[in-house]
């Protein structure tokens, strides 16, 4: 384009050799694309979105797990629905060969909350968990039901006994059944983690250690000691772990063929 | 059901923590990735929450959280 095109009166003192259009140029540039992307939304609901490849998909487990009932809107829910099929589809594609699971919950259902537990826990692929902030009640089945899982050391871990919430009322039966409840998550944890049977349930019925109600709670590093989760780390040594978890499987998954 | 968590059941369960009305969620589509979106008028949301594992999908500028997205009737 020649410079005299679109000629232009330069405001005094400004070096007519060294013009600035160029770089505004880009700029325009920019700004042009970015609304595009904003209309494409708006008027059709859509844009080209970038997809990077990544191996490692991510989970949050999050607020409460929420199974039959959809709790009143001022809580902050984990979803069975949507749960479910989000590891269905990190099983099948064969993109993904890893999951990290990211936990910050107070608990929740506990057949929900199980039954991802049970989901990630069958899975082929390695998953990692770290237990952030807290991962009480229905959270300690998930978090122990990954392959390998860390907690951080300011996060706790609420483990005390499943209680009655008005749904099966009175009667020894009610007892009974909460007990198996109870039993089907101790069996669970017991069973996934490295927490003798005995020290699961002694800090479930500890006195003396939560105001409410009896349990106790475990700081980072005690539930280690404990046997609850494997150890102490955040992002990083997850991330190691998940990779190091992956190359074990595809050289394992390489001598079977 | 039964419920194990350690917030308090008239915590969990309460419906008036809200006087006025309720925020409305409701999820929708943008481009293959659900977003639970929050209603602020008859044709505006606001991003609340991307429910997607892939975390490349949580980088992209257009559907952050708070950013308020509009709806239009495609012709």
């Amino acid at each position: 384009m020649l410079e005299n095109d679109n000629p232009t009166i330069e405001p005094p003192g400004i070096n007519p050799e060294n013009p600035k259009p160029p770089i505004e140029h880009t700029k325009k540039t920019v700004t042009a694309r970015k609304t595009d992307t904003v209309d494409n939304i708006q008027e059709l609901g859509a844009t080209e979105i970038p997809t990077a490849k990544t191996n490692i998909h991510v989970m949050t487990i999050i607020g409460q797990v929420e199974g039959h009932m959809i709790l009143p809107p001022q809580n902050k829910t984990t979803k069975y629905e949507h749960i479910m099929p989000q590891l269905v589809a990190i099983e099948q594609s064969s993109d993904i060969e890893g999951l990290l699971l990211l936990l910050n919950t107070v608990g929740g259902d506990v057949e929900a909350g199980l039954a991802i537990a049970e989901m990630i826990a069958s899975m082929s692929k390695p998953s990692v968990s770290i237990v952030l902030g807290g991962g009480h009640s229905i959270g300690v089945p998930i978090a122990v039901s990954a392959t390998y899982s860390y907690i951080v050391e300011s996060a706790t871990m609420t483990i005390h006994p499943i209680r009655l919430t008005g749904l099966v009322i009175g009667a020894p039966s009610s007892f009974d059944y909460l007990e198996k409840m109870q039993d089907r998550v101790n069996k669970f944890v017991v069973d996934h983690s490295n927490v003798s049977e005995r020290k699961w349930k002694e800090l479930l019925f500890k006195t003396g250690e939560l105001s409410r109600d009896i349990g106790t709670s475990v700081i980072g590093r005690d539930a280690v000691s404990y046997g609850i989760i494997n150890e102490i780390g955040g992002l990083s040594h997850a991330q190691t772990k998940l990779n190091e978890l992956i190359k074990i499987q595809k050289e394992t998954k390489g001598l079977k063929q | 059901m039964t419920f194990w968590s350690i917030l308090p059941e008239e915590l969990v369960f309460s419906t008036n923590n809200f006087p006025d009305s309720p925020p409305l969620y409701e999820e929708i589509q943008c481009n293959n990735i659900t977003l639970l979106v929050e209603k602020i008028g008859p044709t505006q949301c606001k991003v609340s929450r991307l429910l997607t594992t892939n975390p490349q999908d949580y980088l992209h500028p257009d559907i952050q959280p708070g950013k308020i997205l509009t709806y239009k009737p495609i012709l």
